[in-house]
């Protein structure tokens, strides 16, 4: 009746047991973890680490009360609190992490709860790892601080062998943009012996980057930051032969290097007019904008800015005296230069002389860069250009009220008409001069 | 016997007598633009006519927009599509070819004068006569007709673009080069895509202004935006 009773009493309570197992935790998932588990090999120092799961793989919740290892190098990374109870299908997870400097096999016991596991690693002859001649530890950063965009950062790692023993010096692994090692190959290092690993960061886009290098079975974080080279200095260069009003010149901007980085600048023009002119000349501007402010690109490689498809830009010096400042700006870098346009006697650019019955017109073009005309004589000469009348006229006031109205600079275009009585047709030539504060401008003859 | 000369200094520049310098037009986008003042201080005047189908100016002015032609401030009704101006050794308006009457026309009179078989590009009055640059098969021809149209000389013009000076004097472009009278040749720092009479002495390249006895040549301001 008893036996019977006690029967009856473990078939109804078996399904409901706690049953805790050990597994190994690994990237792919969970595996049982058996009765042994080596952590592999390592360097001196070097850790070496293992994931655990405590399972509770039965019907009934449990208490796990007692988690611990011993053997020398072996400890718990991060020991849970203790007790914790394991309800039905849950679990405790825990890290092993394994660690000595002396050379040779270690072994440890790890107890959970009631369940053991042997543990077993290695620790193995390897090469010291200096970088910039200091001891790095693994696991150390190596940075490589603000690089410019297709510049390279080098930094040098020296792997020493201290020991008695020739070392097998696995090929280095390197992962990450920008990141290279060389050489990367395998290699013997005899006792005694060193050998260099030259690694470099060649940024190819600006923004912080990272890699990992891996060196005899050690792991390095790779940091550094890749950052737009610098524009390059400009130069301003102004090829304007004469530097006087009613030109045309050219206008570049040669670069003091190659550039590094593509960019985009642009040309201004200031125009400081003589306090007696008029003032402001529309004309004094880039004809390829219309205005006096051009933009201009330079590329990667360039050694002077594109303005469009050309590396140089016309500019107009107008029509009234005074300073023309150039300024060129790329990024921070300007550069000015200035250019006097003095006053100057007026200049005629065509004239034309023409009879209408009892009349005579000669009509002038040009400008007068002081915007201050003043006198002007009429010579008319003959038949084989012997001399007739001479006709000086003041026009100032007429001029002075033309100038300050037209907004056109210093630019005119007059017509002088001349009653004859007479026959007009024996008149055949004129002569004009236009005065002004800064001298006198004389036509050629201008035949009728 | 020495000719009187009687001059009335206070009508001799009146104010109205003094004005910005016309160095001509420029055509730009289809529109025609005015230019003023002097080599060094050229500017660019707002669009006063769009649409032009052709535009020329020497000491005349004409335009060919899609339906009409301008002369000088005269606007008359004109055949739809291209055409072509040219003018008389004055330097006035005096022919005009229109391409959907595939014809050549006198000006101011409007008369027909005489067909014309392929695409005019530039023509001009030589008298009674007519000098035509004729585009056909991709090549240029200068041409010369009677008033009835009968060809008086015939051959080949070298050259992408052509206008005609009043005179029928060609001026030719090809790539960045134009050949002046004269066989003297300007190296432009563009490729020429357009060629048109813009003023008295003047022609305008893309948007170079190049003086036709001289040979000096100018970029022309981009009208203001």
């Amino acid at each position: 009746m008893i036996r019977t009773a006690f029967a009856f009493a473990l078939l109804m309570a078996a399904p409901l047991a706690a049953q805790l197992r050990l597994f190994l935790v690994e990237a792919a998932g969970e595996r049982p973890a058996g009765e042994t588990y080596s952590l592999g090999a390592t360097p001196a120092g070097e850790p070496l680490t293992a994931r655990f799961a405590l399972r509770n793989t039965g019907g009934a919740a449990a208490t796990v009360t007692s988690l611990s290892i011993a053997g020398a190098g072996f400890s718990l990374a991060d020991p849970p609190a203790l007790p914790r109870v394991l309800n039905a299908g849950a679990s405790l997870e825990f890290s092993v992490r394994f660690s000595a400097a002396g050379l040779g096999a270690y072994s440890a016991n790890l107890q959970a709860q009631n369940l053991a596991l042997i543990l077993s690693a290695t620790v193995r002859p390897s090469a010291a790892i200096l970088l910039d001649g200091a001891p790095l530890a693994s696991g150390a950063p190596i940075d490589f601080g603000r690089v410019e965009r297709g510049r390279t950062a080098r930094r040098t790692l020296t792997l020493e062998n201290r020991g008695a023993q020739p070392l097998n010096l696995p090929a280095v692994t390197l992962s990450g943009a920008g990141f290279e090692a060389a050489p990367a190959a395998a290699r013997v290092l005899a006792p005694g012996d060193s050998s260099t690993v030259e690694v470099s960061f060649t940024p190819r886009r600006a923004g912080p980057a990272a890699g990992l290098l891996g060196v005899d079975g050690r792991s390095f974080p790779l940091t550094g930051s890749g950052v737009e080279p610098p524009l390059p200095r400009v130069q301003l260069r102004i090829d304007l032969p004469q530097a006087a009003s009613g030109r045309q010149g050219r206008l570049s901007v040669p670069l003091a290097e190659p550039a590094r980085t593509p960019g985009r600048g642009r040309v201004l023009m200031e125009f400081r007019p003589l306090p007696s002119t008029a003032g402001q000349d529309p004309a004094i501007l880039f004809p390829a904008s219309g205005m006096r402010a051009a933009e201009f690109a330079i590329a990667e490689g360039d050694t002077q800015a594109t303005f469009g498809t050309r590396s140089e830009i016309e500019f107009q010096t107008g029509s009234t005296a005074g300073t023309l400042v150039f300024r060129v700006e790329l990024g921070e870098a300007r550069e000015e230069s200035a250019v006097n346009l003095a006053p100057a006697p007026a200049v005629l650019t065509a004239t034309r002389a023409t009879r209408g019955g009892n009349e005579l017109r000669v009509q002038l073009t040009g400008f007068d860069n002081t915007h201050a005309t003043g006198e002007m004589v009429f010579r008319f000469f003959g038949s084989g250009g012997a001399p007739l009348d001479a006709f000086r006229v003041s026009p100032g006031a007429e001029f002075r009220r033309y100038f300050e109205t037209a907004g056109v600079g210093g630019l005119f275009a007059v017509t002088a008409t001349f009653p004859v009585t007479g026959n007009a047709a024996l008149i055949e030539s004129v002569e004009v001069e236009v005065a002004n504060p800064a001298g006198t401008a004389r036509s050629e003859r201008i035949r009728f | 016997m020495r000719p009187t000369l009687i001059v009335l200094l206070a009508a001799l520049l009146p104010a109205s007598g003094i004005e910005p310098p016309r160095a001509g037009i420029a055509v730009r986008a289809g529109c025609v633009h005015r230019i003023t003042g002097v080599p060094g201080a050229f500017l660019t005047g707002l669009a006063e006519v769009c649409g032009v189908k052709a535009a020329a100016s020497w000491t005349g002015f004409a335009a060919k927009t899609e339906q009409a032609l301008l002369l000088d401030g005269e606007e008359r009704t004109a055949p739809p599509g291209a055409a072509a101006i040219g003018f008389d050794a004055g330097g006035r308006a005096a022919r005009v070819w229109y391409a959907a009457e595939g014809a050549v026309f006198d000006l101011p009179s409007g008369r027909k004068l005489f067909p014309v078989e392929g695409e005019v590009r530039a023509l001009a009055a030589l008298g009674e006569e007519t000098a035509l640059v004729v585009e056909s098969g991709g090549r240029l021809r200068l041409e010369r007709r009677a008033p009835d149209g009968a060809p008086l000389s015939d051959g080949p013009l070298e050259g992408e673009y052509a206008v005609l000076l009043p005179g029928g004097i060609p001026v030719t472009a090809a790539g960045k080069e134009v050949r002046l009278p004269g066989g003297q040749t300007v190296a432009l720092p563009e490729a020429v895509e357009s060629l048109h009479l813009m003023g008295e002495n003047w022609i305008m390249a893309g948007m170079w202004a190049i003086h036709t006895v001289s040979g000096d040549f100018y970029r022309l301001p981009e009208p203001r935006p």
